[in-house]
């Protein structure tokens, strides 16, 4: 399964939350590493092995959940989405 | 491969666009009303529903048809979209489209479309969103005229 954990405000708490999922130190200056919109960022695969990524999208709504639930399906992909917002 | 035709609320210009690539809708004369409204999911889709893929076929080269709504972020999440397909899904670049239809819109789809879906004026807004789609008609045929040579 891939984890998405997505952010449209407070970045930096959907970074942490990801990292501490990976239990594992957050990096310096990740400011400036994750912050391009619309990316999936790969951060690594957890304990069950559930791969852990980033998403910043500053306009996050239901379409936007709906869409990654919509191309899950699409592509045989088993998503879980988590927001902080 | 994947065709998505992409418009603000997956229930008019995507709908028609997929219908005619998939060849549900003549490509040669405008069709009638009736012809319209029997389109699958022809104003169908609710608000509440926009940014599902919904599914309209396989084309004759099996190509996988949908028609999607983006509401009003369009090109954040035309960019989120193509990103899920290479950077989790880890398929190639020529595996997905995603083909705009709302420049083609014109102001008797856009208001009835609105009136439809949004204020819920079904019988005043459907008619409307008929007309506007048979005005410009021609230009839903050239664009998937295009998109079919192309991808």
């Amino acid at each position: 399964m891939k984890i998405i954990y997505v952010s449209n405000k407070s970045f930096y708490a959907a970074v942490e939350a990801a990292y501490l999922h990976l239990k594992s130190d957050i990096p310096e200056n990740i400011t400036n590493v994750y912050n391009e919109e619309g990316n999936f960022y790969y951060l690594g695969v957890d304990r069950e092995l559930n791969e852990i990524y980033l998403l910043y999208s500053s306009k996050y709504n239901y379409i936007l959940k709906n869409l990654l639930e919509g191309f899950s399906d699409l592509y045989d992909e088993k998503i879980l989405t988590i927001y902080l917002a | 491969m994947k065709i998505i035709y992409s418009c603000y609320g997956g229930a008019h210009s995507s709908i028609i666009a997929s219908a005619i690539h998939m060849g549900y809708l003549p490509t040669d004369r405008i069709p009638s009303v009736e012809e319209i409204l029997s389109t699958p999911y022809y104003d169908q889709s609710p608000s509440e529903s926009r940014g599902k893929p919904i599914y309209m076929g396989t084309d004759e080269k099996s190509r996988k048809i949908y028609a999607l709504g983006m509401g009003p972020y369009r090109t954040e999440y035309t960019k989120i979209a193509y990103n899920f397909a290479f950077q989790l899904a880890g398929k190639n670049k020529g595996d997905i489209q995603i083909i705009n239809v709302v420049p083609l819109l014109g102001c008797l789809t856009k208001i009835g479309g609105f009136m439809s879906r949004r204020a819920g004026l079904i019988k005043l807004g459907r008619p409307l969103t008929v007309s506007g789609i048979q005005r410009r008609y021609n230009l839903f045929v050239k664009l998937v005229e295009d998109v079919k040579k192309r991808c």
